[in-house]
This record gives C-alpha cells, sequence and structure tokens, in this order.
C-alpha cells in the first residue's frame, strides 16, 4: 500500500486555507460539515473519564452535546458551557471560566478536563491559561486548552487539534515499536451512521488477521491507552481528512500513515480491497484470505433467502444519488456498482480539506472507466438539486438532515451517513454495516428504500375501497 | 438551594432581570436551551426564502444537525437552503464586507427566491461587521426582498427575548392593504408546526375549522414555512388572534399601529375555558356572539363525555408538570397547566427556570391578566442547566404520590423503576408526554388546541390513570433505567 505523503506540506504558513477543499465556482459554500468545535467535541468525547468545558455562548454547548451523543453509547462524557454574552464580549469571560472549571473539576471529578473554545471564546482572547494553571496546580488534573473557533475551521481541524495535543501531552516515546500493532484514526469521521458498531467489526476483522489493535484515536479510549499510542508503528486511518499538525506528530516519531487509497470496507468488493491491502502492509496477506474465506461462509443463506434476493434484484440497474461524508460516499458508490449492479449516478462529495475529496475521487476511478457519474465536491444544496433534476434519479442514499431535500423532490431517501444518535437512524441493533457482516445490514436497509421508493402509496389512497 | 414552592406571580416578581449581573450571582451557568442562532435559525425556513449566513460553514451544519432537521422532519417545513459566506481567520482580521455583497448578489442570481434573510452569528457579530448597511446599499439592486438579522449566540441573554425581536423583523415584510377582506382573521405566532396540509393536524388547523364553523375565513397564518406572499397581505385582514403571544403580539402590534386592524388577546387555547374565551374574543369583534357560542354548544357536546369523565377521575389532584430538558417551556406549561386547570386540577409547575419567566414575559403576562391564571412553581436556581429530578420535588415540596392526577412532562418525562416494581412510571403513575413534537395523532392537533385537542387530552387522562392502576409490570424505559444502578 502507497504511504501518502503529507500534502499540506508547509504551505499552511503560506496561505490561509489550502488545504481546504471548497466550492470554487461560489462566493458561498451551503454543505453540512460540522465545524472546528465540534470536531474537537467529537475527539474529545471518545477519551473515557474527560470532561469539556466549553468557552462560548450556550448553542456551542448544545453543539457538543450533540457530539458526544454517538460516543455516549459507550462512553459519556460531561459537557457544560461557560454561557459568554455581551458583557463577556466586553469586558472579558475569564470570571465565568474559572467558576465553570472549578465547578467542573469539584463535580465530575475527570482525569482530563477540555477547555474548547468557541467562536466568542476565542475572538476575544481570554487569559485562559491562567485558570489553568490555577486549576491544574489546585487539583493535579491535566487540562488542555483547544482553540478550536468555527471560525478556523471545520471538523477535522478541531479533531487535529485535539489528537495532537492530547498525545503531546500524555504520550510517551517507545523504543521497539510493535509492527503487528495498529492505531486506527478518526472512526467517527469514516461518514458512516453505524460507525461505532462498524468500528467495532473492523478491530474484528483485524485482530482475527493477527493484528493488536494499540489505539484508537478516539472511541472509548483509556488515557493508559493514549500514553502507548507510539507502541504501534502504523497508523491506520479511517478517514481521507488531511490532520497536518497530527502528521507532524507521527513524523516526529516515526509512525506510518496508511489506509488513505483504500476504500472502506463497505460491502464485498470493498471489504476484500480494503482488508487485503492492509494485510500485505503487514505482510498478512495469506491470513487474510483465510478469514475471508471463513467469513463468506456467513452469508451463504442469503442465496435461499427470498427477501434477500428481492431486495438485490430491485436495486440493481438503478439510478441512484449517493451524497455524503467523501469516504463513505465514495465507498458507498463502489458497493452499489460492483455488489449489486445499481449505478451510482450522483456522488456528492462533502469533506473538508482538498485531500480527502481527492482521495475520494480516487477510488471512484475504476468506476469512472464503465460509466460517466456526476461527481460533486462540496457543492451548494442548490447546486445538488439542479443535479438530480438533470438526470432521472430512484432514489438517494445519505444522511437523515438531507432528506428533505430529495423527498421534496419526490425521491425516496435512505439514511445511512452521518452521524447516528442526533436525529437518529434509529437502528439500536449493534450490527456493523461494514465488513462481509455489514451486508446483512446493508441488504436490511435497502429494503426500507425499496419500500418507500417503489411502493404505490398515492394510489392506495385514490383508488381504495369506497367503503361508507 | 433549596426548593421553593410559590406562585407564579411571586416568582416573575422576585427574579431578577435576564441581563442583569444579580441573575449571573443567582442563576450560575445557567443559559437558555439554546443561542440565539440555533433557536432563531429555522424560523427563517419561510417558502422559496433561502438564509444567508455571514459567518463560518459550521454555524449553519450545526443547526441543521438537529434543530432546523427536526423541525422539518415533524412538523413540514421544507428543506432549508442556507448558503454562508464561509467566514474565516483572515477575515476576523480584516472583515468580509466584499464577500458578503457578493454572497447577497451570488444567492439573489442562483436562488431567486422571494426573501434573502441575512444572518449574523458570533464571528461577525463580535467584529461588527456592518450588515445592515451593505444590505441598504444593496436592496435595490437585487429581485429578492432582503432583511439583516443579528442572532449571535451571546446576544439576547434569553431566547425568549429573541422571539419578539424576530417577530417584530419579520413585521418589516408587511406591506400597505389594498382591500380589507371581509370577516377574515389572520392566526399569528405559529411556529415550528407548518399551516399545510400533511398526516397530522395541526393547532393552526383546528382554529381554522372552528373560524370557518363561526362563518369566518382565515387570512394568514404566520410564520412557520409562510409564504412571503402571506406576509405581504397579512394587513388585508379584518382581525388578528394569537396561538404564541411571544410571537404573534410584536407582528400584531405592529399590523395595529400600522394599518389599524385590531387583535385579540386569548393565546394557546388549550382545555375548554382557553378555546371558549379564544373564540369569543374573535366573536366579539365581529359581533357574532350568539353564532360562536351556538358553535362552542355544539363542540362541547361532542366531547362532553370524555371532558366530564376526566374532571370525575382527576378533579381535586395535583398537575405535576415537568418543563422537560429545555427549561425553558413556559408558554406550553402555563397553557397545559391552565388545561388541567379546567379539569379542576391544581397544577405545580418545575423544570421551568424563573430566568425564563422573565424572558417569555408574554406568556406570565398575559396568564395573570388575561385570565387570571396564577399556578404554583417550584422555585429554584437550575445551576448549570441542570434539572430537577420530579422525585426530589414530590420529597422537598411534600407532595403525596396518590395526589398526583397527571404526570406531564416535555422532552421527557423521567420513568423510575426497579427492575421488578415501578417506582414513578406510567405503571403506578400517570404520566402523559405532551412534548408537540412526538404527540401527533390523527384526530387532534399535536399541541391540545381547540375541542378536539381537549378531547383527546381528556382521553388520555383517563387511560394514563387506569393505566396507573395496574401496579405492575413497569414500562422498558424505566426498567432500563434501573440497570444502571444494578451496574
Amino acid at each position: 500500500m502507497q504511504e501518502i505523503e503529507k500534502p499540506c506540506g508547509n504551505k499552511m504558513q503560506e496561505i490561509e486555507k489550502p488545504c481546504t477543499s471548497y466550492n470554487e465556482n461560489t462566493v458561498c459554500q451551503d454543505t453540512f460539515q460540522y465545524c472546528a468545535l465540534a470536531g474537537a467535541a467529537l475527539a474529545c468525547s471518545g477519551l473515557k473519564d474527560c470532561g469539556i468545558i466549553v468557552h462560548g455562548s450556550p448553542g456551542c454547548g448544545w453543539v457538543c452535546r450533540w457530539m458526544r451523543s454517538d460516543h455516549a453509547i459507550v462512553n459519556y462524557v460531561p459537557v457544560i458551557s461557560d454561557v459568554i454574552l455581551e458583557d463577556d464580549i466586553i469586558f472579558g469571560g475569564i470570571k465565568k471560566l474559572d467558576e465553570s472549571v472549578g465547578w467542573g473539576l469539584k463535580s465530575w471529578k475527570p482525569k482530563v478536563l477540555y477547555i474548547l473554545q468557541a467562536c466568542s471564546g476565542s475572538l476575544i482572547s481570554d487569559p485562559i491559561e491562567s485558570v489553568i494553571a490555577k486549576y491544574e496546580f489546585e487539583s493535579d488534573i491535566p487540562i488542555i486548552n483547544i482553540d478550536s473557533g468555527g471560525y478556523r475551521g471545520l471538523a477535522a481541524t478541531g479533531v487535529d487539534m485535539v489528537f495532537t495535543e492530547t498525545l503531546k501531552r500524555f504520550a510517551r516515546d517507545v523504543e521497539n515499536p510493535d509492527d503487528k500493532s495498529v492505531n486506527l484514526i478518526a472512526p467517527f469521521l469514516m461518514g458512516s451512521s453505524d460507525w461505532v458498531f462498524d468500528l467495532d467489526e473492523i478491530k474484528r476483522l483485524l485482530t482475527e488477521m493477527g493484528l493488536k489493535i494499540n489505539c484508537v484515536l478516539t472511541q472509548n479510549t483509556s488515557l493508559e491507552d493514549i500514553v502507548k499510542f507510539n507502541h504501534a508503528k502504523r497508523n491506520l486511518y479511517l478517514t481521507y481528512e488531511n490532520l497536518p499538525d497530527f502528521n507532524d506528530y507521527e513524523d516526529a516519531h516515526d509512525i506510518k500513515r496508511i489506509g488513505f487509497d483504500i476504500p472502506l470496507p463497505i460491502g464485498i468488493a470493498n471489504t476484500e480491497e480494503w482488508y487485503f491491502a492492509v494485510a500485505e502492509e503487514f505482510g498478512l496477506r495469506k491470513k487474510a484470505e483465510e478469514v475471508l474465506k471463513r467469513e463468506r461462509k456467513g452469508l451463504r443463506n442469503l442465496n435461499f433467502w427470498y427477501n434477500a434476493t428481492w431486495v438485490m434484484n430491485w436495486v440493481s440497474n438503478k439510478r441512484v444519488v449517493v451524497a455524503g461524508p467523501a469516504p463513505w460516499a465514495a465507498s458507498f458508490a463502489n458497493f452499489l456498482y460492483y455488489d449489486l449492479a445499481t449505478f451510482p449516478e450522483i456522488i456528492v462529495l462533502y469533506d473538508e480539506t482538498e485531500n480527502s475529496i481527492e482521495r475520494a475521487k480516487g477510488i471512484l476511478t475504476e468506476l469512472k472507466k464503465d460509466f460517466e457519474p456526476i461527481i460533486l465536491e462540496n457543492p451548494l444544496y442548490i447546486q445538488v438539486l439542479e443535479a438530480i433534476r438533470s438526470r432521472p434519479i430512484e432514489f438517494a442514499v445519505g444522511r437523515n438532515q438531507e432528506k428533505m431535500l430529495f423527498e421534496g423532490e419526490g425521491i425516496a431517501h435512505l439514511s445511512l451517513a452521518g452521524m447516528q444518535t442526533i436525529l437518529g437512524h434509529f437502528n439500536f441493533i449493534p450490527y456493523p454495516s461494514m465488513g462481509y457482516k455489514g451486508i446483512l445490514y446493508l441488504l436490511s436497509m435497502l429494503g426500507r428504500v425499496v419500500e418507500g421508493a417503489f411502493h404505490e402509496p398515492q394510489k392506495w389512497k385514490d383508488l381504495k375501497f369506497k367503503w361508507t | 438551594m433549596k426548593l421553593e414552592l410559590m406562585n407564579l406571580s411571586e416568582a416573575f416578581f422576585i427574579t431578577p432581570e435576564p441581563r442583569s449581573k444579580e441573575r449571573e450571582e443567582k442563576f450560575p451557568g445557567y443559559y437558555s436551551m439554546w443561542c440565539p442562532f440555533k433557536g432563531g435559525f429555522y424560523h427563517f425556513g419561510l417558502q422559496d426564502s433561502v438564509i444567508l449566513v455571514h459567518g463560518p460553514q459550521g454555524c449553519s451544519s450545526n443547526t441543521r444537525t438537529f434543530l432546523t432537521s427536526y423541525t422539518c422532519q415533524y412538523h413540514g417545513t421544507p428543506f432549508i437552503h442556507a448558503p454562508c459566506t464561509d467566514f474565516r481567520g483572515a477575515d476576523a482580521i480584516l472583515g468580509a464586507e466584499d464577500k458578503l455583497r457578493d454572497g447577497i448578489f451570488e444567492v439573489d442570481r442562483m436562488y431567486r427566491p422571494k426573501l434573502i434573510s441575512v444572518i449574523v452569528p458570533c464571528c461577525t457579530g463580535i467584529i461588527k461587521e456592518p450588515v445592515e448597511d451593505i444590505v441598504e446599499e444593496v436592496k435595490d439592486q437585487i429581485n429578492a426582498k432582503i432583511l439583516a438579522f443579528r442572532i449571535e449566540g451571546f446576544n439576547h441573554y434569553d431566547c425568549g427575548a429573541l422571539n419578539v425581536y424576530l417577530s417584530a423583523k419579520f413585521a418589516e415584510l408587511f406591506e400597505e392593504p389594498k382591500r380589507k377582506i371581509p370577516k377574515s382573521v389572520n392566526i399569528l405566532g405559529v411556529t415550528k408546526e407548518v399551516h399545510a396540509k400533511g398526516n397530522f393536524p395541526e393547532d393552526s388547523q383546528e382554529l381554522e375549522r372552528l373560524l370557518n364553523k363561526m362563518g369566518l375565513t382565515v387570512n394568514s397564518v404566520l410564520l412557520q414555512a409562510a409564504t412571503v406572499e402571506a406576509f405581504e397581505r397579512a394587513p388585508e385582514a379584518e382581525f388578528n388572534a394569537l396561538i404564541c403571544p411571544q410571537w404573534g403580539y410584536p407582528m400584531a402590534k405592529t399590523m395595529m399601529d400600522t394599518y389599524g386592524v385590531p387583535h385579540g388577546s386569548g393565546f394557546n387555547p388549550l382545555g375548554i375555558a382557553a378555546i371558549n374565551n379564544w373564540l369569543m374574543d374573535v366573536a366579539e369583534h365581529f359581533g357574532i356572539e350568539d353564532k360562536t357560542q351556538k358553535v362552542i354548544d355544539e363542540e362541547y357536546n361532542q366531547i362532553k363525555d370524555v371532558w366530564e369523565e376526566a374532571k370525575r377521575t382527576v378533579s381535586g389532584k395535583i398537575a405535576f408538570i415537568d418543563g422537560g430538558e429545555g427549561l425553558g417551556n413556559v408558554g406550553r406549561c402555563i397553557a397545559w397547566g391552565r388545561m388541567c386547570a379546567d379539569l379542576g386540577m391544581d397544577p405545580i409547575i418545575f423544570n421551568i427556570c424563573p430566568i425564563e419567566l422573565k424572558g417569555k414575559f408574554h406568556h406570565v403576562a398575559f396568564a395573570l391578566e388575561r385570565y387570571g391564571f396564577d399556578p404554583k412553581i417550584v422555585y429554584w436556581n437550575y445551576p448549570h442547566h441542570r434539572r430537577l429530578n420530579p422525585l426530589r420535588v414530590i420529597k422537598e415540596i411534600g407532595i403525596n404520590m396518590d395526589d398526583i392526577g397527571v404526570y406531564i412532562g416535555d422532552v421527557f418525562p423521567r420513568t423510575v423503576a426497579t427492575w421488578e416494581e415501578g417506582i414513578f412510571d406510567p405503571s403506578v403513575a400517570p404520566r402523559l408526554i405532551t412534548a408537540t413534537h412526538i404527540n401527533k395523532n390523527r384526530e387532534s392537533p399535536g399541541r391540545r388546541a381547540g375541542f378536539r385537542g381537549a378531547a383527546r387530552f381528556a382521553r388520555d387522562i383517563i387511560d394514563v390513570n387506569k393505566m396507573a392502576r395496574r401496579k405492575k409490570k413497569p414500562i422498558l424505559d424505566a426498567r432500563v433505567g434501573a440497570l444502571l444502578k444494578e451496574a
């Protein structure tokens, strides 16, 4: 597997957003992507026994509560905002921060406390270090300050800051890192709404291959896991986003980045490509082949399962929109095309960094040799609308928050991307959508969109039995 | 701080002003449910309009995460187009006037909207971007109407005050009436719920049904997902009736001051007394009291049996009303309280932060002055937005559990049980979920307005009391909670 060079290099110092992908054709942007604060909260919430104080307005406190929700399935993290208001914008909000930190340390007794600065807290430049010094001295609890104002970037920017600062603070140097250990990076940026359970499956598959999961950055991760982070020689990325500061950390500790040039393991063809590529990186190809050979036996009964064959045939040859975070959308498009003979007619890629969009486009290269989908990169929603009116589309797959856009156009929509628990996807069964096993989940979900798209309730209403 | 039980009027009187320093001392770390940006954002989703956020991408995305999307999904607001100017670090130093100016022209050209609502979040508010100046500069060069709203997250402590501000700003869309439509009424202050055909009825549809029976027509229902034309033609109506006074009154006042359109003082017509009052308020203006009384009698006769049975079931008991996670559902709690009082219950409201009473003063003032309704409030300071457990309230206030006629809750009522038996769950205590967005029923509006709303409420009251008599088999939600303690 090809190791990806840090694409940003030193450009970050030259211009403001060299790595940020945005719609070059328009002044305005209209995508559903979280801000740096939200990304920071996502990253922190994957750490056990931490607490979060948001130095910002109350609404930003709620953003962070939403972000922690997916993690709360396995790990609950308390969050409050110190409520920056008009007076504090002028006179400073340090007193409120001081009180909130004191309250948080006393009430939660965390192992580490994060201060996440929202836009308002960041722009007024309070002397936060003085509060940190005071309470670290008094409590002996580490306090990490993250300047994660939304104007500084989107989620990957916040994630980058938290990863880097946390590792710098806690991770210890290792003399002899383990060649068969791997860290998993940013599972919550995969884009799958089932990411919590997908991560479990990814860990299981990697373990079956003979790898040791050293640290997940981050999900239900203990400080002890962070301390031994450098024990692994490789970081397997579950996002295509660029994390420049974190990349610097990796380079300084001679940790190799892998996973950017392969699809996420959604469906059969993707799973094989992903699994074998990872296996080859560790010299475990033969073992990986044995594992997948065993795994595929679990799908044998699908052959006689009428519902499954019904769904697989229904979705074949249909024209579909796939819209979502870049790695998920590109991988899902591949799944539709290679596993189901469905045409992902319009593929909408969203992500913060240009690198992510390019990597997603890279894994669509093969597919594009066969037919010509429209690929939109961080488009305005009005441009998505324009695209879907230009092609005959049978259904759409993406995020719940975009359902109204598609269904408003009369296109049935299936939510499989985005976060899980906020306006959830109502999937309570801890079952993955990835790996061979994930096929069962994906077919179940596609069954729902078959009902939504191809049942005829309007005709039922219009033509119903006139019983009085 | 110890819990105190006092009347709404007293709680309102002793609570400091939301913006005062005294408030910060007495209510540490308390804030309204949302910030003005989040609380306001989804109300801009008028039909064929665009929100232009002069700020970072994350601001609109963060509200899409939940508030905007749930309003769309459960109430029917169409997908909201909300491009932003992608405000960045350099813009914080140098300003982004050009981005805003170009963005407005671009939105006008690409979307061809009827209205552009330019909204200002924290970043651009802090650096005092001259948004109003730019809007003034470009307004004659674009096809869309354009309004600027300052809804920075740090602004207006209580979201209640925000609603008043937004309502008054939207009133700028009113146009000089070209005619007067005889016997026509506007319904003002409809938010979240959308007045359009859907799977489930909304309050405004129940009220329109009743107004139609009185021989009146509804001109405009404002404001959620209304058309810009509905705003423009609103002053053509003869009378304005309110649902939410906080959202409705500023618009009504503008129409009265500018175009001489009178308005009523009834609001949130939940329960028999309130809907009678609301309808007669309208009837008096049109001089159709007798006809309206006949409508009221006819409607009441249809629900009389269930309403009277509910009264017999809970009269003399306590209506234990939980404001829920938001701690700011003043209007709804007061309206439910009034409906419960209609059934002969004594309402006790908790999980409403006193600051919210001040912020949403219209609801308090209208309840006290219009109806003389002064329910009991559990006074507490809710530090850092912590919510009270109902069992703590029951214990500290000294309520006998058997005296509770109904436990009503918004987002979401608590249930407590061991795995084997209920402690405070529907198997032992009459619980009724009244959160509007999950209160969808075929025959009744979600907020329970009008006669159909009252009938459904009464039927639910009867049934949850019967359910609470089973004294066994606690519900799943409560049992799952019990597992935490076992762990």
